[in-house]
């Protein structure tokens, strides 16, 4: 049964027939919501006691901070289920992961960077929140240089795994790094178990801009993973009898 | 496993230019480091303990660079793998000679050097568990590398586990600094024997696997 389930959805065709069937239903949405996300936080919500406008830059640097930790649990996960059951769609979709998430820790890191210039009067600081931050930038990197080192593609797919997995023992640290040192950064304002540290009036359009940039970053992760699935299934027939 | 042990040691012996080379490296950078910030020796003890753990790190990379290499290349592995042998205990084997034969005398020097350096004598026996604890998880790490990109260079290895060893730079960085600020840090040398323990059979196994990956 099990087994069936899996066969059934893990098809790199299935998974290409039903992005394409689904994709403009999320993508379209997701980037209305971010704008609509992004125009809410910088122009009708307070500016800050304290920081003024500066702290707009949130609607970017947060959601690109969670998802920069968030899509490498995601590859854990599809590393693990490409360990165990062998499914060669979630390997595919760890390496399209892993660029996305390259992107969003770069994201996070940039914006950061210029949030401190006005707030902390330094752009760099080695901090525990940033450097861990780029740490994990690394790591990403260090994926991608793994994968694409070797032609057989079936090895790369199982080093890139095993260092996916291997590479969970930072998530820790980089999350907990503002609670176990002192340091620059200040500790999370949103968390799923004390009440946010943030005003309503601030803190809704920063929940819509986290979702509706999950939903954009789904979006664009599907579209390198077509990119990589038509790469390496190029010989499939139905490949070839694509669009 | 003894077998594996006893081979391993044979090996070294005839290698000695292997064996020596961390060690002088590490004996050259605690030699050169004081020249280069004041030849009165007066600041030598503070910078002694800030510069110990990325020395460390030099001699440890050093060490293991081309540990499998050899074996890969010249087929010793693959005649493990086709005459049932255990792979993962010819690895364990090589960490454990590593660490009797690098990480051992280089924690012996650190204190050597700790003594020439002008630090405290009572902290001697800390530094030397610091700096054990600390190569012990610089030759897993690095020995993991190492299988990740056998075949492709020792730089694409260190590349892909250089996030792995910063947390380990981090830490030990801070517990040097603590050691220096004479806090208690027995605590934090359980923890690091604990770890020792499990992470030296994890990162063998998984070595092992990865090389059977690149063997079949």
């Amino acid at each position: 049964m099990s087994n069936k389930i899996i066969n059934k959805f893990a098809s790199a065709k299935t998974y290409v027939e039903t992005c394409d069937k689904y994709f403009l239903f999320v993508f379209i949405p997701s980037i209305v919501l971010i704008i609509a996300g992004w125009y809410w936080g910088i122009f009708i919500a307070p500016p800050d006691a304290v920081q003024g406008d500066s702290y707009r830059i949130i609607y970017l640097h947060v959601p690109s901070s969670i998802y920069a930790q968030l899509i490498y649990w995601v590859m854990a996960a599809w590393s693990a289920i490409y360990l165990i059951w062998r499914v060669k769609l979630a390997a595919y979709l760890t390496k399209s992961a892993a660029f996305v998430g390259l992107l969003v820790t770069f994201l996070a890191l940039f914006s950061g960077s210029v949030w401190g210039i006005p707030t902390w009067g330094t752009w760099w600081q080695w901090d525990a929140r940033i450097t861990s931050t780029l740490i994990l930038f690394l790591m990403y990197l260090g994926l991608i240089a793994l994968h694409d080192s070797f032609n057989n593609q079936n090895k790369a797919d199982n080093l890139m795994s095993i260092l996916t997995i291997v590479g969970c023992i930072n998530l820790p640290i980089i999350k907990k790094s503002v609670d176990w040192w002192s340091t620059l950064h200040q500790p999370a304002s949103i968390t799923l178990t004390d009440n946010p540290a943030i005003d309503p009036a601030m803190l809704y359009p920063l929940i819509l801009c986290i979702v509706s940039f999950g939903f954009v970053l789904i979006s664009m992760g599907v579209l390198v993973s077509k990119l990589i699935i038509f790469n390496r299934e190029k010989n499939r027939n139905w490949v070839k009898n694509y669009g | 496993m003894i077998k594996y042990l006893s081979q391993e040691q044979t090996k070294l012996i005839y290698k000695s230019r292997a064996w020596l080379a961390p060690l002088i490296l590490f004996a050259l950078i605690m030699i050169a480091f004081p020249l280069s910030i004041d030849l009165f020796g007066r600041q030598t003890s503070d910078l002694f303990m800030i510069i110990i753990v990325i020395s460390l790190l030099l001699t440890n990379y050093l060490a293991i660079d081309d540990i499998l290499l050899e074996d890969f290349e010249d087929g010793s592995l693959e005649q493990f793998l086709t005459q049932n042998k255990s792979l993962f205990s010819s690895i364990l084997a090589k960490l454990i000679i590593l660490i009797v034969y690098k990480a051992l005398p280089l924690s012996l020097l650190t204190i050597l050097f700790a003594s020439v350096n002008n630090v405290d004598a009572f902290i001697f026996l800390d530094l030397f568990l610091i700096s054990f604890f600390c190569q012990i998880l610089f030759l897993n790490i690095f020995l993991f590398g190492s299988a990740l990109g056998i075949n492709k260079g020792g730089l694409l290895g260190l590349i892909v586990v250089m996030p792995l060893v910063f947390p380990v730079i981090i830490i030990f960085g801070q517990s040097m600094t603590l050691l220096q600020n004479n806090s208690s840090i027995d605590s934090f040398l359980l923890l690091s024997l604990g770890i020792s323990f499990l992470i030296t059979p994890m990162f063998s196994y998984l070595s092992s696997l990865i090389l059977k990956m690149h063997l079949e």
